[in-house]
């Protein structure tokens, strides 16, 4: 297949600080790809270099669009809207800056607004809406001209959990005629939104595919999770078998171990806790995530 | 249609943006009703002089206050407003303190030697002393008033007439124009000023929010976006200049200008304004800062277009034969001009095309800059 976007050894530096540093990816029609990475690791700047926003210092975006920048639709990470217009009419004003008839944006307007639950409030000026409707609003202003690639930066970012569920069920309803290129430093939301995903950090690919080739690539792991109550982690850490761990990160009192063979790293773990007298409470095993294989990747995390 | 439809969204956010419209709309009528209070009634400008009469005998020198008392306004009012006193020190003192223009002072045998004059008896009748500050410009119109009506009513004593009798003729409509019709020309344009704010608003407003990002991915284009701003702010200028002129009318101005003309010179000074205010708004990203480093340029604005007070006029050329004076640099300088013109000279459209003409070519360079900086500035 044809990729919507091509992005060639993309380079941008503020100052000494080198925001993207030589990322290269292509994104493919009607597929939701995902940047994954902590905060300043050069996300929006991508963003803002694929949408036309900023130029690069070297390299190349090429998108294969019928009118490429204008069917581009952008959703900023923070809130952009015209506080002084209600949601409708700053929805239809924005339908007719891409040549939309009144009746077109009207229509289209409101059953944008009704898929993202603002159809009740359509007529109340923005900048009496919540937090979270505005955030809404601020994701159904760039989608009004029906654009062909969508960037949303950080989209989830500031929803409460009954508008998370209904943003992501929207745009994965969308994705069919529009490709999406999201941003996000939440694992849980781009392994659950994204076809394919790029870990960046510090400007640089780390690594890109779909959720299960990434974990594939980076080792099928399991890790265990042991909350300690008292401050005895070190005894814990002495005693195990280090043969059975591969990895360990410790963040106030949970020592979380990437394992090969669980179980008997998990026996392990039970027998050094009776001998040792301490006290647990919570162990847990569960399979690697995206945020275990960015530690891997990092040696941090992704909320650093 | 986009042009259109970025008019109306920005008219909507102009008026529900209430406060900084409807600032603009009242400071400059604001400044006519405090002008006016000041300056009292905009037909008679009072001339304060204090007197003080020695005359012993006071037979003419009564005679000769109650000439300069009977000095009248077609209307029918006082011009000079006469006070006796009798301490020389208090009047001088009231001189220092603007309370009154010029101080008179009558000598004790003003009376005696003029009587002595008319008998024949001598060549030589007792001076009158005027005292008074230089630097008030009231001050030499009084003086002139005193030293008209003195010699008259010795002219008219003595038998004596002057070689040569000076014929006054009078610009514009002949009337008395007083200080604060002079004044109005100005305050007309310190409405346009004001717009300064609205129409950097409505830039800065879209920049602080970043809904320019949205606009500049749209299909609506810069020069799209300043037409419809520009057309916005237009509208409100002349809403601003028409809610100044009621408020002088309300208070008794009077001018048998044209008002289309008035309404010409105020929407070209508009547009100067909105390119004024374009670029202004290029360094600026809040509200906060355009009402506060916005001041600078409105103050400059202001000053030079004389709404504080009247600047000396330095030459700089002379263009088709008509003078370009060095703040003619700010279009607001040349439309206070115009409009001084119309107003109170009743001057028409070929007696102020100059200034038209070169206001629109100063706000067409300035618009040209504004729209430069806002391309490179914003990539729009």
């Amino acid at each position: 297949m044809k990729p919507l976007l091509t992005a060639d050894s993309l380079f941008k530096r503020y100052g000494n600080i080198v925001a993207v540093d030589n990322i290269s990816f292509e994104i493919y029609p009607g597929e939701i790809f995902g940047f994954l990475g902590p905060n300043g690791a050069g996300k929006t700047t991508t963003i803002k270099i694929m949408s036309g926003l900023m130029e690069p210092d070297s390299g190349k975006v090429t998108i294969d669009c019928r009118n490429n920048r204008k069917s581009i639709g952008l959703c900023p990470q923070h809130i952009v809207i015209w506080e002084n217009l209600t949601c409708l009419e700053q929805i239809v004003f924005m339908g007719q800056m891409y040549n939309l008839s009144v009746t077109e944006a009207r229509k289209k307007g409101r059953d944008l607004l009704e898929s993202l639950g603002l159809y009740g409030i359509k007529d109340r000026l923005a900048k009496k809406l919540s937090g979270g409707m505005q955030r809404r609003l601020n994701i159904a202003l760039a989608l009004i001209h029906s654009p062909q690639i969508l960037f949303l930066d950080e989209p989830q970012a500031g929803l409460d959990p009954q508008s998370r569920i209904l943003v992501r069920d929207y745009i994965r309803s969308i994705k069919e005629k529009t490709t999406i290129v999201l941003t996000t430093h939440d694992m849980e939301e781009a392994e659950k939104l994204s076809d394919r995903i790029c870990i960046i950090d510090n400007g640089k690919l780390l690594v890109s595919g779909t959720a299960a080739e990434i974990k594939k690539t980076n080792g099928y792991e399991d890790v265990i999770e042991v909350d300690v109550i008292s401050d005895l982690h070190n005894v814990l850490i002495t005693y195990l078998n280090p043969d059975l761990v591969i990895r360990m990160t410790r963040s106030s009192n949970r020592i979380s171990f990437s394992v090969k063979d669980p179980i008997q790293a998990l026996a392990n773990i039970l027998e050094v806790v009776k001998e040792q007298k301490l006290q647990i409470d919570n162990l847990r095993l569960r399979k690697n995530s995206l945020e275990d294989i960015f530690i891997s990747l990092t040696g941090r995390s992704l909320r650093e | 249609m986009k042009l259109a439809s970025c008019f109306i969204k920005t008219f909507k956010e102009n008026l529900r943006d209430w406060k900084i419209l409807i600032l603009a709309i009242v400071f400059a009528p604001f400044f006519v009703y405090l002008m006016y209070m000041y300056m009292g009634d905009p037909k008679t400008s009072l001339y304060n002089v204090v007197v003080i009469n020695y005359d012993v005998t006071g037979a003419s020198s009564g005679d000769l206050i109650s000439e300069w008392e009977n000095l009248k306004t077609e209307e029918g009012k006082p011009l000079l407003e006469i006070r006796l006193a009798s301490d020389s020190a208090a009047a001088r003192k009231m001189i220092r303190n603007r309370e009154a223009d010029l101080f008179v002072t009558i000598p004790r045998d003003f009376s005696e030697s003029l009587r002595i004059f008319i008998n024949g008896g001598s060549r030589y009748i007792s001076p009158l002393t005027s005292y008074g500050d230089q630097a008030n410009v009231k001050y030499m119109t009084a003086a002139s008033f005193i030293d008209y009506l003195t010699y008259g009513y010795l002219g008219l004593k003595t038998g004596i007439e002057l070689p040569m009798n000076m014929n006054y003729e009078y610009a514009g409509r002949g009337e008395i124009t007083s200080e604060f019709d002079l004044y109005i020309p100005a305050l007309l344009v310190l409405s346009i000023i004001m717009m300064l704010f609205t129409a950097g608003a409505s830039i800065v407003r879209e920049v602080e929010k970043d809904t320019i990002t949205r606009l500049s991915l749209s299909r609506l284009t810069s020069p799209e976006f300043m037409a419809a701003l520009s057309l916005n702010q237009i509208i409100i200028g002349l809403i601003c200049l028409l809610f100044t002129l009621l408020a002088a009318f309300s208070v008794g101005y009077k001018t048998s200008g044209s008002i289309a003309l008035v309404l010409l010179t105020g929407t070209v000074t508009c547009f100067s304004v909105i390119s004024i205010s374009i670029i202004t708004a290029c360094f600026i990203r809040t509200m906060f800062g355009l009402l506060t480093l916005g001041c600078f340029p409105f103050f400059i604005l202001a000053f030079f277009s004389d709404s504080f007070m009247p600047l000396p006029k330095i030459n700089l050329f002379s263009l088709a034969g008509n003078q370009v004076y060095l703040n003619d640099i700010l279009p607001t300088a040349t439309a206070t001009r115009a409009l001084n013109k119309i107003l109170n000279y009743d001057s028409g459209l070929s007696e102020v095309l100059f200034e038209l003409t070169w206001i629109t070519a100063v706000a067409g360079v300035y618009f040209f800059i504004g729209t430069w900086l806002f391309k490179r500035k914003f990539r729009y």
